[in-house]
């Protein structure tokens, strides 16, 4: 990462850590039943004491807890998301670390609220929801997003390495990859025929001799 | 060798040459703000009875678009900070630096010295990854360069910047004083090469400032080789009396030897080194500034020399680093090989570019200043004891001893051999100059006396080699 200040990233939990604690996340986390916003108000309070205020609290239930017949393959997948990281926030391993206090910088709510929505803009939609307990590509994705997002390193890892490591495992990343090396493809053929077309060729007049 | 309209191509690998086979155009898609007496003018030119056969038709394809360019180049680069701007675009734009930000070697905030060299292999390998995405490619020309040594290059050029090259001449030519100001009775500038086969063609200067209402001056390219009967050629140079004659140093040489009536506002010599008695009979026969231009193809008009005494770099987008042989800066004052960094082609923006050429850059009143250009990789001779000595010694001596071409050759068994084209009415003896490399070498050397630069080969000359 080159516009980072790798002096302001302190490092966090191991990544292995983080994997196995989605490895172990509970199966009822991915039942439509569940209350996410509930899960997010409760691990406020847990987390700093926080009470979400009321208009908080709507625009969550709103954003994840619409109801039963509203629930949108989109929103189903929010919602797993969401209950994922409330379940790694809550491991004590994480919160406890000081690496983690230290990045929350005394606000933990408000730390872990980033979390929550940075987490869905990230990986909303690039994989079934189970895959990310399930397989071992996918626990790699979301604990390395986690982690970002809790603007921490992996312990052991500097900054450029798990950067590296971040772009290897993106979902997102990769897709753009392909696609902008698609986009480069295409435009290096564009620019063979153009150099090949007859009004490239006849040139234009030259006034000097290099 | 003199091409003929029966005969126009000497070699079957040569059909690019043939007479208009390389044309796909109209003249009003080649010069499409010319008005209908600049197509008349142009038209008369073409017909002249002693004009060469021309084997090329090509214009400047300047639109009314591309006007806000060229009044740009009238002037040098406004910002102070423009490279860390093209720092910046290129990581957005240029597929190359992309990839580096993707991979986290580079970013729009690096430093320059920070970022990779790219050398002209690396443009022959793939220029795509160096054009920015981002650019229409509608109106790409093909820009060829030769080069002294390996594969051919071709690069993308824009009408508009090929044309500020015509503006920057402009500025330079007024810089020294001399006046050239759009005269219908004159051919505006003539490009004057003489080889073997080459394109030749003539075309209006729409680009040219002038006054409004002035008519755009007409231009030629022309090959002293490509007239059938050199009488007809000699009718047509003086007839046309070129303001300004654009060429390089064997051309020119063969210019001076033609003792022609011309009259050139000003002499501008580019692609091979001009030596000081090569100047020095310019001024004397014909009084007008003489101007030793520096540049690639690919990046274009770098520096230039009115006196010799270093080559100034121009006022446009260039930037010049000197390295040294594992891509470190060099303090200044220290020879190693010029760098360019140089944003004005919209279609090849580029960043450190290698340019195989050596020197070593000072600053002074004048700006930026290359000292020692030597047009290519400098060449290392054996003395009789195995000390390696550099091309660049040579280069000093030969040329004080007022040789006007040379080629300097040295044999895998250690035999030195001089060709070499004394500059003529100096009284100069090469047999001097040979004399003076058998002792910078402490080996005899063997001597031919050219009679003409065509004893140095077609192309651009080698002026020195080693067989190892």
């Amino acid at each position: 990462m080159v516009d980072a200040d790798p002096a302001r990233v302190p490092s966090g939990p191991s990544l292995a850590t983080v994997r196995h604690r989605l490895a172990a996340a509970p199966p009822d986390l991915f039942e439509p039943t569940v209350v996410t916003a509930a899960l997010v108000a409760d691990l406020a309070v847990e987390l700093d004491g926080t009470v979400l205020d009321a208009a908080s609290l709507d625009r969550l239930d709103a954003d994840l807890d619409p109801g039963v017949g509203a629930l949108t393959v989109d929103l189903a997948t929010r919602r797993v998301l969401v209950g994922l990281v409330c379940w790694l926030v809550r491991d004590p391993a994480v919160r406890t670390h000081p690496g983690v206090q230290a990045a929350a910088a005394g606000q933990r709510t408000r730390w872990m609220l980033d979390i929550v929505s940075q987490v869905q803009v990230e990986l909303a939609g690039l994989r079934p929801d189970r895959d990310w307990v399930q397989l071992d590509e996918a626990r790699d994705e979301l604990a390395r997003a986690f982690l970002r997002f809790a603007r921490v390193l992996p312990a052991g890892e500097d900054l450029a390495t798990a950067q590296d490591r971040w772009l290897a495992v993106s979902t997102a990343y990769q897709r753009d990859l392909v696609r902008e090396m698609a986009v480069e493809q295409a435009r290096a053929e564009e620019l063979e025929r153009a150099l090949a077309a007859q009004k490239a060729k006849e040139a234009a007049a030259q006034y000097a001799n290099y | 060798m003199p091409t003929t309209e029966s005969s126009p191509v000497p070699d079957p690998a040569l059909t690019g040459y043939t007479p208009m086979g390389s044309v796909g155009l109209t003249d009003a898609e080649r010069w499409p703000t010319l008005d209908d007496d600049g197509h008349a003018r142009l038209a008369a030119l073409r017909a002249h009875p002693d004009a060469p056969v021309w084997v090329h038709a090509t214009g400047d394809r300047l639109t009314a678009a591309d006007e806000p360019a060229l009044a740009a180049a009238e002037h040098g680069p406004t910002d102070a900070d423009w490279v860390a701007g093209l720092i910046a675009r290129v990581h957005g734009s240029v597929p190359a630096y992309r990839r580096a930000q993707r991979e986290g070697r580079s970013g729009p905030g690096s430093d320059l010295s920070e970022l990779p060299t790219v050398t002209r292999q690396d443009l022959v390998d793939d220029v795509a990854s160096y054009v920015p995405v981002d650019v229409p490619l509608d109106r790409v020309l093909e820009g060829s360069s030769s080069g002294s040594t390996g594969a051919a290059l071709n690069v993308p050029l824009h009408p508009a910047s090929v044309a500020a090259d015509l503006v920057l001449l402009q500025r330079l030519v007024a810089a020294t004083g001399a006046v050239w100001e759009s005269d219908p009775g004159r051919l505006g500038l003539a490009n004057v090469i003489d080889q073997r086969t080459a394109f030749t063609y003539a075309s209006a200067m729409t680009a040219f400032r002038r006054p409004a209402g002035a008519p755009a001056p007409l231009m030629a390219r022309v090959n002293l080789s490509g007239w059938a009967d050199p009488d007809s050629r000699d009718r047509f140079l003086v007839a046309m009396d070129p303001q300004v004659l654009s060429t390089a140093t064997l051309p020119l040489l063969r210019l001076l030897d033609l003792d022609l009536d011309l009259h050139p506002v000003a002499v501008v010599s580019g692609a091979t080194d001009l030596p000081t008695a090569v100047r020095d009979a310019v001024a004397a026969r014909w009084g007008c500034p003489v101007l030793d231009l520096y540049g690639l193809r690919e990046t274009g008009p770098v520096a230039v020399s009115t006196d010799g005494r270093g080559h100034v770099l121009v006022a446009r987008r260039v930037h010049v680093e000197i390295l040294d042989a594992s891509g470190g800066p060099v303090p200044d004052g220290t020879r190693g090989e010029i760098v360019v960094t140089v944003d004005e082609n919209p279609y090849l923006p580029l960043l450190r570019y290698r340019t195989g050429d050596h020197a070593a850059l000072v600053r002074d009143v004048r700006g930026t200043v290359l000292v020692g250009l030597e047009g290519r990789a400098p060449v290392l001779f054996r003395a009789a004891d195995g000390t390696p000595r550099p091309s660049i010694d040579a280069t000093q001596l030969l040329q004080a001893y007022g040789l006007a071409a040379y080629h300097l050759h040295q044999g895998a068994d250690g035999s030195v051999h001089l060709r070499a084209l004394p500059l003529r009415g100096l009284g100069l003896d090469p047999r001097a100059a040979a004399d003076a490399v058998a002792r910078w070498l402490g080996r005899p050397v063997g001597l031919t006396v050219l009679d003409d630069v065509g004893g140095l080969g077609p192309g651009k000359p080698r002026r020195f080699s080693v067989d190892v």
